[in-house]
Parts: C-alpha cells; sequence; structure tokens
C-alpha cells in the first residue's frame, strides 16, 4: 500500500453520492456516444463477472458479505495485520473501510462466524481526471488457503468498482509474492512499473494495473 | 501528579474515566474530530504506546536495560558522569571506533538516514570538547566526508528518489561547516599519521617489545592513511574552483593513482572483530581481534537510539546492527573497483561511446547512488546556476558541439561538413536554434541513464516525448536546407557532378534520420528494458516482440541502410567539393558551424568520415587501414557495420519470437490465452497503454490496434503453424548467424578489448553470447515441434538464460 495522496475532491471522501454510473455519464456531455459505448463494455464485464461468481459452486461452509460495523474492524485488523508485512495503524484501516465500506468484502466461516478472508479497496479520482480504484489489502487465513477465495473476493471488489464507473484498477505487490502476481495476473493486471526498494524492508514492488478504457 | 522530563516539570491531571464514560454515549462506528482532520490525515497517527509507532516505548525498553530514566545524555553529560572517555584513546580503542564509523559510512551509502547510522555515534555531536587529537581528527574527517559527498555529489547529481536516499533530512546535526574545512582536515590527518609514525618508530626501539601495541599502531596508521587518501578522492569529483565556483577539471590520472594507493592499503588493514573471549584469535590472522574489555571506556560511544525520538512518525524505523568490519572492507574494495572503472568514461569522446558505456556500466555494475551520481558529475560536472543541456562535457566540450559532432559522424550532413562555404545569418540562426534544443533531450538522456533501474524506464518514456518534438524541429529544419544547398553544390561545378548523388542529397532529411536513430535506440532500449524488469506478461509476448521487431527494427534498420548510403555515396564528393575550394578560401573554414567543432574534428581525425587525404601531415598514414571509433579495422563501405549486425540479429530473433508464438497459439499450445473467461484486460486497451510512450512520435508512426492487427494478419495468420515453425526456425539461425559474425570479429580485432565488456548500443558481449545460446536450443525444441512431437504437451517460456528472450521448453 502506498501514501496515497488521494486527490482532495472537497467531499471529504463523502463518495457514495457521486461514485454511480449515472452521475459519470452526465459529465462527459460531448462524449456521449463513447460512454454509451463504455456504459455497454461496462455492463458486459459486470455480466461477465456475475457470471463467474455465480458459476462456482461455493463451498457451504464459507459465506460472503459486505462490511456492516464498526464491530467487524477488530477481527478485520487481526486477519490483515496477522499476514501483510506492513504495520498499519487503526486509522488506516478506517480511513478505507469507513469511507468507502461497500468496496470491502469479507468471508466468514458459517458455523463460527470466523473471518477467513477480507479484501479492503477504495475508488477514487486521479490527478482529477481518472477514476482509479485501489486495492489495499487482501488477506485469507492460512488454512482457507487455495480454495478460490481470494479470487473471488478480488472479483466482487472489481465488480463493485465497474459498477460505479472506474478507469483502471490499480495496486502493488511484492516482486517475490509469486501467488498475488499470479492471481492478478490471471484476471489481466498487467506489472506497470517496478518500484525499487518499495517495502520497508528494502524490496522491490510491482505496481499491477488493470486497465478497464 | 508531577512529572519532570528534562528541565520541565508537568502537572498531569488523569481524565481516562470521564473519557471512557463519554465515550460510551457515542454508536458504534462513530468517530469524532476536527473539522479539518479527516481520517486521511488520521492514516499518519501514532498509537500511543504501540511499539512499532511509538518510538518512546522502543527507547523506554532500550533505556530500561540503563537505568536512566526517559533521558539521552549528551556528551558533555556523559564524560561528566564518567561513561565516556575522550581523552588518551588506545590505538584499540581508536581502530574500533573507526572502524565502526566506517560502517556507519557505509549504511549511510546504502541509503540509510543519518540519524540511524553517523549521528549514533556520541562522539560526532560535540567533537570541538574531545581532547583526543586522532578521535578529533578523524570525528570531523567522517562528517565532512559525508557532508560533502551529500551537498557536491548526491545533491548537486540530483538523481535520487524517496527510495534511494533520504538524506535531505538533516535533523539540526552539527556539520561544522565554520568550524573547519576539508583541506584542514586532510592536513590534521597527516599530522595524525606522521605522529602516530614517530610513536611506532619509538614502540620498535624498546628494550621489551609490545607486539600487541606496535600492531595496533601500524593498523591505526593504515586506517588514517586510508581515510586521509579516500577522502581526498572524494575531494577532487566535482571540486569547484573557490574564487569563480566555476567547475575543475577533472584530474583522473591523479585519482587513479590514490585509488592505486587505497587498494593497496586494503590489503594491508586487517578489519577488527569484537569478540567476548578474551583467547579467541582469527583464522589465517586477517582480523584484528578485539576483546570488548578493552573497550569498557568506550562501551557507550555508540547508540543506535539515540536520536530515535527525532525521527519522524512514518519513518522507517529498523534499527539495524552496523555492518561487520569485514564486510565494510570488502564493500570499500568494491567501491574503488567501481570509481576505477567509472572513470573510463573520461575516454569516451562520442555520444555514441558515451551512452554505451553509461548502458553498459549500469547494466553490469549495478552502481549505488553515490557511484551513479559520481558517473553523470564526471560527465557532466555541475555549474552553479547552469541548467544540464548547458553543461560542458567533462567540463570542456559544450554540449552543442559534441551533438553536432555527433550528426556528422552519423549522416554527414553538408551543413556540416562543407567546409568554405558562407551560410547566411538567417540559416546560422535556424541551425544554432535547432542544436541548442537537441541539447535538452540528449543531456536528459544521460542524466535518465543514471537513475536506478526503475526510474530509468520512467524517464526513458517521458524522454520519448521531448524526442518527438525534436523530430518536428528537424523536418522543418531539413527543408529548410534541401534548397539552400542545392544552390551551393549546382556552383561548384564539379566535373564530376553525379545526377544520382545529388538526388539523394536533395532527397535526404539529414537531421530528421538522426533524431529518428536516437529515437529508435531508446525505444528499444525501452522495450528490452520491460524484459529487464519482468514486466510483461506471457499474453503480451507475440505483440511485444512484433512490434519490438516489424516497427521499431525494421524502421531503424532503414534509418542504418540510408545513413550507410549517404556515407558512402556523398562523402567523396563532400571531400572534393571541400578540396576544390580549399585554395581559393586560402585553407580559411568560412562554414561557421564546423569551425565550431573543428577541435574535435582535429582530436578524432583518424576517425572523421571525411578524413581528407590531401590534409594529412604525415602521409604515411595514409596508408594505414583506418580504424572506426571502436577500435576496429573498418574500410570505407563498414560504415555502422557492428550495429547493422546485431540490429539484424534482434530482427531475427523477435521474428522467430513471435512467428513460433503466433504458430503455438494455433496449435494451442499455450498455457494462457488473453481470451479466458476470467480475463478482464482487452487486447485494444492493453495495447494502447502498453505502447502509450510511442504514441507521439513522428517516426515511428502511431498504429490504431486496428491497423496493428491487420499488419499481424498479413504477417502471421496466413501461414499453416509447420510454416510458421520453419520460418521461425530459419529466423533463429539466422539471428545465430549474424550474432556469431559479430564476435568474430571483435575477436579478430582485440586490442582494445582488455577487461571491458565490450557494448555496441545496448547490447553487450555477454547479451550476444546468450542469444546464441537461446537461437540453438529454440531451433532443436522448434524442429521437434515441427514433427509434431508431443503435439498434446504445452509449451513454457524460460527467461533465465537472459531476459530477453525466452527458451521454450517442453
Amino acid at each position: 500500500m502506498t501514501s496515497e495522496a488521494a486527490i482532495p475532491n472537497g467531499l471529504d471522501h463523502q463518495v457514495d453520492s457521486c461514485l454511480t454510473t449515472n452521475d459519470k455519464n452526465s459529465v462527459c456531455d460531448d462524449q456521449e456516444n463513447q460512454s454509451a459505448t463504455k456504459l455497454d463494455n461496462d455492463k458486459e464485464l459486470i455480466l461477465k463477472l456475475d457470471n463467474l461468481l455465480l458459476d462456482d459452486q461455493n463451498d457451504p461452509e464459507i459465506y460472503f458479505h459486505s462490511y456492516k460495523s464498526e464491530n467487524e474492524m477488530s477481527s478485520i485488523m487481526t486477519l490483515i495485520s496477522g499476514t501483510l508485512s506492513e504495520p498499519y495503524s487503526i486509522y488506516t484501516y478506517r480511513y478505507f473501510i469507513h469511507n468507502w465500506p461497500d468496496l470491502c468484502f469479507l468471508c466468514s466461516n458459517r458455523q463460527t462466524n470466523e473471518l477467513i478472508g477480507a479484501i479492503v479497496s477504495k475508488l477514487d479520482l486521479h490527478k482529477k481526471v481518472l477514476r482509479r480504484g485501489y486495492i489495499a489489502m487482501l488477506a485469507i487465513n492460512k488454512e482457507y488457503r487455495r480454495k478460490k477465495i481470494a479470487s473471488k473476493l478480488v472479483l466482487m471488489s472489481i465488480r463493485e468498482m465497474i459498477r460505479r464507473g472506474c478507469d483502471e484498477i490499480v495496486l502493488e505487490a511484492e516482486v517475490n509474492n509469486d501467488a498475488a502476481l499470479n492471481l492478478y495476473e490471471n484476471l489481466g493486471f498487467l506489472r506497470e512499473k517496478r518500484l525499487y526498494r518499495y517495502y520497508l524492508n528494502g524490496v522491490d514492488a510491482y505496481r499491477l494495473k488493470l486497465w478497464l478504457k | 501528579m508531577q512529572e519532570t522530563i528534562g528541565d520541565t516539570t508537568y502537572n498531569w491531571t488523569d481524565v481516562t474515566t470521564e473519557f471512557a464514560d463519554l465515550c460510551r454515549n457515542l454508536p458504534v462506528g462513530e468517530v469524532l474530530r476536527d473539522e479539518d482532520f479527516t481520517l486521511f490525515e488520521a492514516m499518519t497517527a501514532l498509537e500511543l504506546m504501540d511499539p512499532k509507532m511509538d518510538g518512546g516505548m522502543s527507547i523506554k525498553n532500550h533505556f530500561h536495560e540503563q537505568k536512566h530514566g526517559n533521558r539521552t545524555l549528551t556528551l558533555p553529560q556523559l564524560i561528566e558522569k564518567k561513561l565516556v572517555k575522550t581523552s588518551s584513546l588506545t590505538p584499540t580503542e581508536l581502530i574500533h571506533l573507526f572502524d565502526q564509523l566506517l560502517s556507519t559510512f557505509h549504511m549511510w551509502l546504502d541509503g540509510h538516514s543519518l540519524a540511524l547510522t553517523l549521528y549514533t555515534c556520541v562522539y560526532v555531536h560535540d567533537i570541538p570538547i574531545i581532547e583526543d587529537y586522532p578521535l578529533r581528527t578523524i570525528c570531523y574527517t567522517f562528517v565532512k566526508l559525508i557532508d560533502y559527498i551529500r551537498e557536491r555529489i548526491l545533491l548537486k547529481a540530483g538523481l535520487f528518489e524517496e527510495e534511494d536516499f533520504s538524506g535531505t533530512l538533516t535533523y539540526n546535526f552539527p556539520f561544522y561547516r565554520d568550524t573547519i574545512k576539508d583541506q584542514t582536515c586532510l592536513s590534521d590527518l597527516k599530522k595524525c599519521e606522521d605522529e602516530l609514525n614517530k610513536r611506532l618508530r619509538s614502540l620498535k626501539h624498546e628494550s621489551e617489545l609490545n607486539q600487541s601495541e606496535i600492531n595496533a599502531t601500524q593498523q591505526l596508521i593504515h586506517r588514517i592513511r586510508f581515510l586521509r587518501l579516500f577522502f581526498g578522492v572524494t575531494l577532487r569529483f566535482n571540486e569547484a574552483n573557490e574564487k569563480t565556483n566555476e567547475q575543475t577539471y577533472l584530474n583522473s590520472e591523479e585519482i587513479l593513482r590514490n585509488l592505486k594507493q587505497i587498494d593497496e592499503l586494503l590489503l594491508l588493514i586487517r578489519p577488527s572483530h569484537v569478540v567476548d573471549d578474551e583467547t579467541a584469535t582469527s583464522p589465517d590472522n586477517a582480523e584484528l581481534i578485539i576483546p570488548i574489555s578493552s573497550l569498557a571506556d568506550i562501551a557507550r560511544s555508540f547508540d543506535p537510539y539515540y536520536n530515535y525520538r527525532q525521527l519522524p512518525p512514518a519513518f522507517n524505523r529498523f534499527i539495524r546492527q552496523l555492518i561487520l568490519p569485514s564486510c565494510v572492507y570488502t564493500f570499500l574494495g568494491s567501491i574503488c573497483q567501481q570509481l576505477r572503472r567509472m572513470l573510463e568514461v573520461n575516454d569516451k569522446r562520442t555520444l555514441k561511446q558515451a551512452f554505451e558505456f553509461f548502458v553498459e556500466y549500469s547494466t553490469n555494475e549495478k552502481p549505488s547512488l553515490f557511484i551513479r551520481s559520481l558517473l553523470l558529475l564526471s560527465y557532466l560536472p555541475s555549474v552553479q546556476g547552469c541548467l544540464l543541456s548547458s553543461r560542458k562535457i567533462f567540463g570542456q566540450i559544450s554540449f552543442t558541439e559534441q551533438v553536432k559532432y555527433e550528426m556528422r559522424l552519423f549522416i554527414v550532413p553538408p551543413l556540416l561538413t562543407l567546409k568554405y562555404i558562407t551560410i547566411d545569418q538567417e540559416t546560422i540562426n535556424y541551425g544554432e536554434n535547432f542544436f541548442q534544443r537537441a541539447c535538452v533531450p540528449f543531456s536528459n538522456l544521460f542524466y535518465s541513464l543514471c537513475n536506478n533501474r526503475a526510474r530509468t524506464r520512467e524517464k526513458l518514456s517521458n524522454l520519448l516525448d521531448e524526442f518527438s518534438v525534436l523530430q518536428d524541429e528537424s523536418e522543418k529544419l531539413d527543408q529548410w536546407l534541401h534548397k539552400y544547398f542545392l544552390q551551393h553544390i549546382l556552383q561548384a561545378n564539379l566535373s564530376t557532378l553525379n545526377a544520382q548523388t545529388l538526388l539523394l542529397i536533395e532527397k535526404t532529411s539529414y537531421f530528421f534520420q538522426f533524431i529518428l536513430h536516437w529515437t529508435l535506440l531508446i525505444m528499444e532500449y525501452y522495450l528490452l528494458m520491460g524484459f529487464d524488469l519482468s514486466l510483461y506478461s506471457k499474453r503480451e509476448l507475440y505483440d511485444v516482440y512484433f512490434y519490438f521487431a516489424q516497427i521499431i527494427l525494421f524502421t531503424h534498420i532503414n534509418v542504418y541502410k540510408t545513413s550507410t548510403n549517404i556515407l558512402n555515396t556523398t562523402i567523396p564528393m563532400l571531400i572534393q567539393i571541400n578540396q576544390k575550394h580549399q585554395q581559393i578560401s586560402k585553407n580559411q573554414t568560412s562554414n561557421i558551424f564546423v569551425q565550431q567543432f573543428n577541435s574535435l574534428i582535429q582530436q578524432h581525425s583518424n576517425d572523421d568520415p571525411l578524413m581528407d587525404s590531401a590534409n594529412d601531415s604525415n602521409p604515411g598514414q595514409k596508408k594505414n587501414k583506418r580504424k572506426n571509433l571502436n577500435g576496429l579495422l573498418s574500410t570505407n563501405t563498414d560504415h555502422h557495420e557492428q550495429e547493422v549486425a546485431l540490429i539484424h540479429g534482434h530482427f531475427a530473433m523477435s521474428t522467430a519470437m513471435h512467428r513460433c508464438l503466433k504458430a503455438l497459439e494455433l496449435e494451442r499450445r499455450l498455457r494462457f490465452s488473453s481470451t479466458d473467461a476470467n480475463y478482464f484486460l482487452r487486447d485494444e486497451i492493453r495495447y494502447r497503454h502498453r505502447f502509450l510512450p510511442f504514441a507521439n512520435l513522428c517516426a515511428p508512426p502511431y498504429m490504431p490496434h486496428a491497423d496493428f492487427l491487420h499488419i499481424q494478419n498479413l504477417s502471421d495468420n496466413r501461414y499453416t503453424p509447420k510454416e510458421l515453425y520453419q520460418d521461425a526456425i530459419n529466423n533463429f539461425s539466422q539471428a545465430k548467424t549474424y550474432f556469431e559474425s559479430y564476435l568474430n570479429r571483435l575477436t579478430i580485432s582485440k586490442q582494445q578489448t582488455l577487461n571491458r565488456t565490450f557494448t555496441t548500443s545496448f547490447t553487450s558481449l555477454a547479451d550476444v553470447e546468450s542469444y546464441i545460446r537461446i537461437a540453438k536450443t529454440n531451433c532443436v525444441v522448434l524442429k521437434l515441434l515441427l514433427s509434431g512431437h508431443k503435439s498434446d504437451m504445452k509449451i513454457d517460456f524460460d527467461f533465465t538464460l537472459h531476459a530477453h528472450y525466452p527458451t521454450l521448453k517442453l
């Protein structure tokens, strides 16, 4: 994760109201045709995503849900800080999750309600022109790995970002993190650049990007 | 309750219960905050008492052991409490301190902050009160050394980004700039050395020899001498004349001499090694063992937490152990190696040679920020208030002269070759304007190559925008000059005037071709760096190799053809015209441009394409075959011979790659596909973004995706897999041939190769050797595929032999 300079959109991130695709269309007046085709493309993508998510027979043991309240914050933090290398304060979690609760997807055990997986993301205006989605954190409990839970969470996040109108989605991943690199690259993310010594421990990272437009 | 910290006494009131009670009134998820303080700002908050974030917690633990409360003692306080000594230090103590300081220097060069390196030494915070002369001198020198590198080298070169260097933060640490000058340190070190040598002599004359003290003193002398030489060498880089603030000429012979002395010293220095066990010895006596008991009086001299409270909150707070002296001295040895190698830049007398050197150096040596900065400053020394493009190469040659000379070498434009023409003011202005503007992207090119590799690639993509503007400008200049020169040449009225040659000169866009040539070089390097940094996914390979071969390399081959043709065809005529007018003009060069770089021509008269045989001062030289600028024998028709061989090699390799990729796709032998259900990146979108840096160029002209698909279709889709495999095999064979002939020509004329990794454009010897092996292997695999071997098996790509081209794996 980077300390991204989120562009001050003057709204203190009360973002829900302006992130619907309707509003986006009203902005591109002179490009109505283009935005119409973009919308079709988006619809196409969302359909594809819906099909993918429904296709996979869910393991009856687990269920997916969105973030609901601060009560879930503690388990999210425990899960994520247990798996990621960088230390984050509770305010970092709150920044993302309180501002973009609809972009925080969780996976829990049906019986014990234990939190198994979480993805934390945001969607913002980048340099005043680009709507950029950002996946800040993704973590799966060790015992539940290799069950495609991570891909599903990522798909859910991408779907929501596309629904809201998104030009590109980015994230950073360590160069040695093959699992993450494979996951995202199979979805269409490319290595846009290499970030030298990105992490506190001096390791390089790749900026992964999925171009949608 | 009351608490005293330092000089202040605080009266605290505990409000925990009240606060907790009030909080109960907040619903779950509600946050109370100030208007301007959003969650975004809150991300930089520290959680009190969290050991990862709250510096005080770590210090608290640290000091808990020391039982001195929450305070960092200043040097005077430590002296007063007799916790550290500042007078009469033994040689062993001095050696230990020296090695520790050297270790902090190494870590600082590596990118760690001053607060966590040099200034963890308590002595450095208040050097004037140190009584011991050697210690005082050593401390001053390390501070001055780091200060000089910071100010005159790292900051002046300006190559660093966040990830390289945190040295802009100085935490109000003392640098003693007014107290002591650099030169004074050098003379003080000499004095120390002399005094210690006297002491050593007297020790050796004692009736009972104290061998350990003799050894320690000798080792100390070596270290002080090393520091003096090393600091001396550093001071020679980007040395500014104190009075004029102008760049002084880099005396590389002197530096090389000093480096040799340093190397010899490094062999003599035995790095110290502190041990608990008094009886420990070092195998083969390579290290100087120091029992920890002999360091009791200076145990508090280094404190990694000394500046902890000053670190900015979001800072990297990893406290690293100081690196072991044996590693540090090895590191210093390699620094000297790199410096020696880096000084070879001084004999790179054309932009092309300099470019090749910079590429080779950054690829093979993987230099640190320090060395990269030195490289840039050796090539383009900084001058106060001067832009990069106005700097002089090696502090001597104006950049515009160098650029013009380069153009002359590449394509002999009449404007830069006809000596005895008078050029009108308007044309001079037009031309001069263009040459000045050309300096900006060319100087930026060298700047870009000195960044860390990840940043270099980014900067190259920005550079392409600058080159696209230059392409426009060059076209305009060419148009202006076309008619102009036709007149001049007709007036020359040569009996041997060849209509064909005239037509050629009329048709050729000289400056455009030159700019295009460099644009293509940058595009090629940019694309290949993508492989070096492992940026391309397997699904992209087809498009990348296709673009590389059929658009970039294809264009470049034509540019070389054009240039070679011009050189071969027009040079005789240009020489004739010059000769014809020489007498009349009484040997006075009237072409102002040629006048300007006359000294460059004289220096390299052997290599000048217009080597004027009538001008030879030494008639015997005429008989010698000319050596081109790389020291290789060449004849008149061999212009760009090496470059052309390599580019054909690359072209063949890439063509082979995209042909076999297409064949593999048709035979469904690939493990992936961009038509996978969960693949969300559309080819057209990927194409547009990946090749975005190429979008603004005049040439090669940007192709919309539909057109790109169309030419791909024409090129590859009409054929069967078998035909494609065969073509790929042919291309890999061809590549092998081109590369092998390139190597053969090099080995014939080995004189100048010595220890160099020979690089032409951006391809080194090692690269070529790998490419040959890859071509061979792929031929074998492809022959198997051609015969239908294991038709159900998928193919994988292995980039371990070389990042640029994979070997195919069954």
